[in-house]
């Protein structure tokens, strides 16, 4: 129990990427699936963030009195945070595409419904 | 300048693409050469790289200059060239400029006025590809995965109809096998705190056995199976190679799914170890199963497929059973087969797709039923089709045959005989393929397409896309003669250290 | 270890309510709901990444998750409709990814032990790599915010690439969605649905674009600000450029779609997307004809003023205004796209 607290952030983590995987793959309408993966990135987002954060600590920007000679211990992780703006891009970069190729499918079968876009395309 | 060729080999076509995107609207006309000669820097560098390689041992790069640091670990991005890189890099560069050159008369007809962009992002996806071929940092890897994902989306959603439903599976597939490789590189960092492959190869073994490892493994491994379609993974395959244009599927098939087989290995053999592989008593026959389940079920669905193209889609998914199971079965042969067929069936498929293109060109469609008498219509581009399948059945002297008997050598070797059983299982549905489709092409009633005027009794695809095609299937049986010089000289110093003693 | 501030009870919260909105935002069934439901849990989050500091991965998380993410959803749905038909059956399916997905997620789980305590200074992740970017940050580069050097700089190639997804996106969405209008007549007739005008005019209510036309030239004016004070401040390229290409956005959404074409032509549009990212390039073959290796701002000493570390500060704000530029466009140009359906004429 003290470990779950401790890890609160990453039980937070593993429960938003059940919610984007399920949504992914379970979920039939195409925006639907379009939000649960960017509900997965960010869930992986949170995970490195919280990997990097540390107690009591600033942002990692220096002041000036510590320009010569910096804490660690009082600076956040930047590395994590770089890593992670690089997802964030990636990500809506991915749901741009995405939400561009639903528009298309959307206009050919008036419909989101993966189910009935198949049936569609059956016939 | 020798030490700038590795980013030589990525900026090529990355700089290419950038210059194509502007001539795209200035100079429509010169977005094609820009990107044949990119290509081409890309290709040319690659294979001086081999040389160098394998004269001189690996070549690091950093980016940035960032690795002299007098610091334990590297803080830059490193860029490794190693053998088993030097092999992947010539590859891909070399069948993306052979394609790039075969598929400029099939953009013209199959994307008429639509063609804007789509050398960028031919150019662009074979730079991700390259990319994860060369990087020695995990996370750029990531990155360089989702530049060949996204422009891959693109190129297959250039096919229009039911291309766009394909390509949005293989979106929320890929971003899924992305985001899981993601997931798992996470679960590396929180224990090592680095993102550099060389400094995680050196930590690793020394730590103690560790949950977070395996779970991070383990991801990492899903991430790239979803990628490489390894089965169960493989639904989103067939459909988006199928209804991609066939300059896209061209490029797309040979090499995308290669690439991700690499990063498989770099990540088995580099950043965790063989010690670590082999103490995964648990999984390994786990994954050897799936992989003869991949090769059986490929094989299956390719029998009941009347589309050439898909047809050849489940050949890829077989094939990716091979190397799988090759690497998994982590002993010198199976490994040696497992690398060996990266390159083989990188030749094969594009050779095989070059061919169904030609068909496709004069055809509009590659329908089992329509190929009736394309062998005296098209015996040059059939020719080229009969020697591609026969490599991928295995006959000698070409490449299919030897990556074959490494892995059959590898499998007795460990006892795997459900695999044997598979490997040959697959040659032999492959052979049926084959003569089914001599059976139909031999009936002497043409398809109306390709009848063409009667006086002219042949009806080739354009020389353009020909050579080409005649080339890389003269390639399969150069490689297959050349199998000795590869494997040692080259394959043998990328087999992990332990393997060799 | 437990923190006594009071704060750390206002993250469990935080926390709780991000799981809810994601469950909220998927089990809605009207799509205008959802994408709304998922700005406030895009916003939520940045709200924790702030807490956790940070502050640049909130930044960019308010302007791209929250901002420009929930436009984009928005315009689809506008082009295209908000309502889900219910079909009934699939439960058996539904059951079991949740099976898998629970499975998956106990096996995350069980790494959870083997985890050094959140926010310890000394697990692996913060003393392995990144004290060396606190310590030499600096001297290397002669920039306080660690995020921008190390973006720029130490990673420079990641946020290459990085500029490179955006811009493969933006010509990605170009390739799938434009249709030249002299063809699209014959091309793909049942496309007619989207051109016939909207029920509502959004155009029409004179408080809002009296509010966005004085609200567009603080936004770009803090955006330019955003890019050039990067050094010093959290932002950089991405987050200004974003602010920049949402201030567009807005007049888009405020007047209309035509008001903006008025001023931005596809063209030089495209072109500008791809000048960021050649920039961007440019520089970094700079470097290397300077004798440096690539990306390597260093070696720019011979022709920018000042020492090594300085050349790698200038070296750093030339590559954050080609991220900038090409953010910016790209951002605009997705918008455009999805808005109006690849027609550039009018939409949302």
């Amino acid at each position: 129990m003290e470990n779950l607290i401790a890890n609160f952030n990453y039980v937070i983590v593993v429960i938003l990427m059940m919610i984007g995987l399920w949504s992914m793959l379970a979920q039939k309408n195409l925006i639907k699936k379009c939000i649960g993966m960017a509900i997965l990135q960010t869930g992986i987002i949170l995970f490195f963030i919280s990997i990097g954060a540390k107690n009591n600590a600033l942002i990692p920007i220096l002041t000036e009195a510590a320009y010569s000679d910096p804490d660690v211990a009082t600076v956040a992780n930047p590395l994590t945070q770089i890593l992670m703006l690089t997802a964030i891009v990636v990500g809506v970069a991915t749901l741009g595409v995405g939400l561009g190729l639903a528009q298309k499918i959307y206009h050919q079968h008036s419909s989101f419904d993966e189910d009935e876009i198949l049936e569609n395309q059956r016939k | 300048m020798t030490g700038q060729l590795p980013i030589i080999v990525i900026l090529g076509p990355l700089l290419a693409a950038i210059l194509a995107a502007f001539t795209a609207w200035l100079r429509p006309k010169l977005s094609y050469p820009l990107v044949v000669l990119g290509l081409a820097i890309s290709f040319t560098a690659a294979l001086k790289l081999v040389f160098i390689v394998a004269d001189e041992g690996a070549k690091i790069y950093w980016l940035g200059n960032w690795g002299n640091q007098n610091h334990e670990f590297v803080v830059g991005i490193q860029i490794t060239v190693d053998n088993l890189n030097t092999l992947l890099l010539t590859t891909v560069s070399g069948i993306a400029l052979l394609t790039a050159l075969y598929a400029k008369r099939l953009v013209e007809t199959e994307l008429a006025g639509r063609q804007r962009y789509f050398y960028a992002l031919l150019s662009l996806l074979v730079t991700g590809l390259l990319g994860i071929s060369i990087t020695g940092d995990i996370f750029n890897l990531y990155v360089f995965l989702e530049i060949a994902a996204l422009s891959s989306y693109a190129l297959i959603a250039y096919g229009k109809g039911r291309a766009y439903m394909a390509s949005f599976n293989y979106l929320i597939m890929g971003t899924m096998g992305a985001c899981l490789y993601l997931l798992g590189v996470g679960f590396v960092f929180i224990k090592h705190g680095t993102l550099n492959i060389d400094n995680l190869s050196g930590i690793i073994p020394t730590l103690d056995p560790s949950q977070a490892l395996f779970v991070g493994f383990v991801l990492i491994l899903l991430g790239v199976w979803v990628k490489m379609a390894f089965f169960p993974f493989h639904g989103w395959l067939p459909n988006a190679y199928t209804h991609a244009p066939t300059a896209s599927a061209a490029v797309l098939a040979p090499l995308a799914t290669k690439v991700a087989v690499y990063a498989m290995l770099r990540i088995m053999f580099t950043v965790y170890s063989l010690d670590y592989i082999n103490g995964l008593t648990g999984i390994q026959p786990i994954v050897l199963y799936l992989s003869t389940a991949a090769i059986v079920m490929g094989s299956f669905f390719s029998l009941t497929q009347t589309n050439l193209k898909m047809i050849a889609c489940y050949f890829i998914i077989s094939e990716i059973g091979y190397m799988v199971g090759g690497a998994w079965l982590a002993n010198r042969p199976g490994l040696t087969g497992a690398m060996y067929h990266l390159v083989a069936d990188a030749a094969m498929t594009s050779a095989l797709f070059m061919a169904i293109g030609c068909i496709v060109y004069r055809l509009g469609q590659a329908q089992l039923d329509d190929l009736k008498g394309v062998f005296f219509k098209m015996p040059v581009t059939m020719a080229a089709f009969v020697v591609t399948m026969a490599a991928l059945i295995g006959v000698p002297p070409t490449c299919g045959f030897f990556s074959k008997w490494y892995l059959i050598q590898g499998a007795a070797e460990a006892g795997v005989w459900h695999f044997v059983a598979a490997l040959l299982l697959s040659s032999l549905v492959k052979a049926i393929i084959l003569f089914r489709i001599i059976e139909i092409g031999y009936n002497r009633v043409a398809h109306p397409a390709i009848e063409g005027n009667p006086a002219i009794p042949r009806n080739e695809a354009p020389l353009s896309m020909l050579i080409p095609t005649v080339a890389m299937t003269l390639g399969l049986i150069a490689l297959g003669l050349a199998t000795n010089t590869l494997v040692n000289t080259i394959i043998v110093n990328a087999v992990p250290a332990a393997l060799t003693q | 270890m437990m923190p006594s501030l009071p704060i750390w009870q206002f993250d469990v919260l935080l926390l709780v309510l991000v799981v809810l909105f994601a469950v909220v935002a998927l089990s809605i069934r009207n799509l205008m709901g959802a994408a709304v439901v998922f700005g406030a849990y895009s916003f939520m989050m940045c709200l924790i990444w702030a807490g956790m500091g940070a502050v640049d991965v909130a930044f960019t998380e308010a302007a791209v998750g929250a901002g420009v993410s929930t436009v984009f959803i928005v315009s689809t749905i506008y082009n295209t409709s908000a309502t889900m038909r219910s079909r009934p059956g699939g439960m058996a399916f539904k059951l079991f990814i949740g099976v898998v997905v629970t499975l998956a997620g106990v096996f995350l789980l069980s790494a959870l032990p083997d985890f050094p305590d959140w926010g310890d200074p000394n697990s692996p992740a913060n003393a392995t790599v990144a004290p060396y970017y606190i310590e030499n940050s600096i001297r290397d580069t002669h920039v306080p915010n660690l995020v921008t050097s190390v973006l720029a700089d130490y990673r420079g190639f990641d946020t290459l690439l990085e500029t490179i997804v955006v811009f493969i996106a933006c010509i990605a969405i170009y390739s799938i969605l434009r249709i030249e209008t002299a063809k699209s007549k014959t091309d793909e007739p049942e496309e007619d649905i989207a051109t016939a005008p909207p029920s509502y005019d959004p155009s029409d209510s004179l408080i809002v674009r009296q509010a966005s036309r004085f609200m567009v030239p603080f936004m770009q004016l803090f955006a330019l600000y955003v890019i050039a004070h990067g050094h010093y401040s959290p932002g950089g390229g991405f987050q200004g450029g974003v602010i920049l290409g949402a201030s567009l956005i807005l007049l888009a959404i405020s007047f209309d779609l035509k008001f903006l074409l008025r001023q931005w032509r596809e063209k030089p549009l495209m072109l500008l997307v791809a000048s960021g990212v050649c920039l961007y390039a440019t520089v970094g073959l700079a470097c290397m004809f300077t004798g440096g290796n690539y990306l390597d701002y260093g070696s720019l000493d011979s022709v920018l003023p000042n020492d090594r570390a300085m050349a790698r500060s200038h070296g750093i704000l030339l590559v954050e205004i080609g991220v900038g530029i090409t953010v910016m466009f790209s951002m605009l140009a997705i918008h455009i796209n999805l808005a109006s359906n690849g027609r550039f004429d009018r939409g949302l």
